[in-house]
């Protein structure tokens, strides 16, 4: 069996969990984006850090 | 990508769900914390903005303590 199709313990083979891990980060990047657009909204509406 | 391969030991189902609950707890607590210690903040969660804070002419800033509610909101409680 090659190391591309073994069946790891999770149940996910190396592709599955590379794939699954994109996912993961695309999310967080997105999170982190619009976190990053509110944050400097308030910076700017309130007195936060002044 | 880089750590992609922790799936291959760590199961989703239990993984992702940790990575999710530590985000919201860090955040909440993050954001609780400035709630209770800060005037500002609970003034800008009633709509106040910039205006619970002035600034004085040395450069530094007073934070005014704002009562809850918009003026209006006031006036209704206070003829009932």
């Amino acid at each position: 069996m090659s190391q591309e199709t073994k069946v790891w313990p999770t149940g996910l083979t190396l592709g599955e969990a590379e794939e699954l891990h994109r996912y993961l980060i695309s999310g967080t990047r997105t999170f982190a984006f619009i976190s990053a657009c509110a944050h400097f909204l308030a910076y700017q509406l309130t007195p936060w850090l002044r | 990508m880089i750590n992609g391969k922790m799936w291959l030991v760590v199961k989703p189902t239990v993984g992702i769900p940790i990575f999710f609950i530590a985000i919201v707890v860090a955040s909440l607590s993050i954001h609780t914390a400035i709630l209770v210690n800060t005037t500002w903040f609970p003034a800008f969660l009633q709509g106040k903005g910039m205006r619970a804070t002035s600034q004085l002419s040395d450069g530094t800033t007073s934070v005014a303590l704002v009562a809850p509610g918009t003026a209006s909101e006031r006036a209704v409680l206070a003829t009932n």
